[in-house]
């Protein structure tokens, strides 16, 4: 709404610490993590399993509350999160007894946007989400591929700026995964939208990054900050190309300290 | 659960059905049974013929008590399980006693209800509805406590109300569970009007299995036990067939319980 005149940066995290309970006494989730992302970026966060980066998407949209620390939402740190920003997890969480569209339109409809025209702006973007002809479909009838598209749609409809991707792509197998992240870099690309996707696939938070945070093991901190210095728009050719492999053995690098021990 | 109209699925418990009649049919022949004491499967299908319109009277009355006793217990049931699995205090407070009113024995509470509450439709009401809810709120219970936390928060990240969560997550998917109960319901709604037609009443079709054995009339205590097994039968297979409508989904998901013994 505010148009030309929004700062560059979305989201700014600063000293986000996170303790929890635990059968093992307080636990240590995110210890002073710093964040920043900019208006139209595509920005990874990579780490060790356990590191915190879905607790911290968590916070960032609302669903929890750190033990300190500040989230600024377009510079605003004050009011609540939730219904701000569009967040897809790795579970599609399709409702199964709504169909295709109906599943679409579960964020305009909670907004209160008339049915019709709920259904009409899901419609407009079925085919490019490949899913024509399955509108009417249940769920069940899909597969995880078309289920995790139908799930994107939905974050999508929900019609925010930001959106927060917790491991979309991780029940997918190979082949599908790299379709989807061709065809995410393309919608991005026409959606204008901010994405911040935590993801431990290495190949995927450079194919598709402006920059990637690498985060310790718990408890979870920035260890380093990586530019993607690829061109766009990239396509699959790109995995084979050797600036492709230079950033992406820098970024093995940096994680390769962090896998936990006794692990590979 | 019943699927559909499928004639090779009905045919096997006809065989069994046929089956059963014909021994029953046979023995009563072979041993000259007098029918007072145990009237002929034919002899039952004769009465149920020759006595049509009293039959017809008796069952609409009973068929009555059960639809209104079921929709006082569904609706009740329902309700209280709303509120159980609102609030964590009144599930406390209220679920033991929930349980504990299936221990006390409704043949006691029966007659005592003659007293407290005449004669008419209502005792039959409240004796349906005591024995009948009880399925219904737990299943509910379950039911509204099944949906997917992580669907409850996603609804959440996109502004979703409390209300909203309820109505768009947690009861549909509470639905099939709601239906279990259900099915069970209606079936013990029709032993609930038999209980309260045999402490005190002057018509129903229990009533009548009641007055005719005394007076050997033992074919029509007979036609009156298959005619409300049928009502019990014919109320079942309506709920599934309603459930079948309402949830395509479930049925899509799950197929039905048919595929699941075939293996």
């Amino acid at each position: 709404m505010a148009g030309e005149s929004q700062p560059s940066t979305v989201i700014e995290v600063k000293g986000l610490t996170k303790q929890m309970p635990s059968t093992q006494g307080i636990l240590d989730v995110l210890d002073g993590v710093d964040l920043e992302v900019g208006r139209g970026e595509f920005l990874s966060i990579i780490g060790p399993s356990g590191c915190g980066k879905s607790t911290l998407l968590n916070i960032v949209a609302g669903l929890d509350v750190p033990s300190a620390g500040d989230v600024a939402l377009d510079g605003d740190t004050a009011n609540p999160r939730l219904g701000r920003v569009a967040y897809m997890q790795q579970k599609d969480l399709l409702m199964p007894w709504r169909s295709v569209l109906e599943n679409a339109v579960l964020g305009l409809e909670v907004a209160g946007v008339q049915r019709g025209e709920a259904r009409q702006r899901a419609q407009a973007l079925v085919g490019q989400f490949g899913l024509s002809g399955f509108e009417e479909a249940y769920p069940s009838a899909l597969s995880g591929g078309m289920r995790q598209r139908v799930a994107f749609l939905r974050t999508i409809l929900a019609e925010r700026d930001v959106l927060l991707l917790d491991e979309p792509f991780g029940a997918l197998d190979a082949l599908t995964r790299s379709q989807m992240h061709e065809w995410l870099l393309e919608l991005w690309a026409g959606f204008g939208k901010t994405i911040v996707l935590v993801t431990h696939d290495v190949d995927e938070a450079v194919f598709l990054s402006d920059r990637v945070y690498v985060m310790t093991a718990r408890p979870g901190k920035v260890k380093r900050v990586l530019d993607v210095d690829l061109p766009r728009p990239r396509t699959l050719d790109l995995v084979t190309d050797p600036r492709f492999t230079t950033v992406k053995a820098e970024l093995l690098r940096a994680i390769r300290d962090e896998a936990p021990r006794g692990q590979p | 659960m019943i699927k559909g109209m499928d004639m090779g699925r009905w045919l096997r418990p006809l065989v069994v059905a046929i089956a059963m009649i014909g021994v029953w049919e046979a023995l009563v022949a072979l041993f000259s049974i007098p029918a007072w004491k145990l009237p002929a499967p034919s002899a039952i299908a004769q009465e149920l013929v020759d006595s049509r319109s009293l039959f017809l009277n008796h069952t609409w009355v009973t068929l009555r008590e059960v639809l209104v006793g079921f929709s006082v217990a569904f609706t009740f049931g329902v309700t209280l399980a709303a509120l159980i699995s609102a609030s964590p205090t009144f599930r406390r407070a209220v679920y033991p006693f929930v349980i504990g009113s299936q221990t006390v024995p409704i043949i006691v509470i029966a007659p005592l209800l003659l007293i407290w509450v005449g004669y008419g439709l209502a005792p039959k009401v409240v004796v349906i509805t005591l024995i009948a809810f009880f399925p219904i709120v737990v299943n509910t219970v379950d039911g509204l406590g099944a949906a997917d936390p992580d669907m409850v928060r996603m609804m959440r990240t996109l502004g979703a109300t409390r209300r909203q969560v309820f109505l768009k997550v947690r009861l549909p998917a509470a639905l099939p569970f709601i239906f279990s109960g259900t099915k069970v319901a209606i079936t013990y709604s029709v032993i609930g009007a038999v209980i309260g037609e045999w402490v005190g009443s002057s018509e129903g079709l229990g009533y009548l299995t009641r007055i005719s054995v005394p007076m050997f009339q033992t074919a029509r205590s007979f036609g009156a036990v298959t005619l409300l097994s049928a009502m019990g039968v014919g109320l079942f297979v309506s709920i599934a067939l309603l459930e079948r409508r309402m949830l395509p989904w479930y049925f899509a998901e799950h197929g039905s319980d048919e595929e699941a013994y075939s293996n």
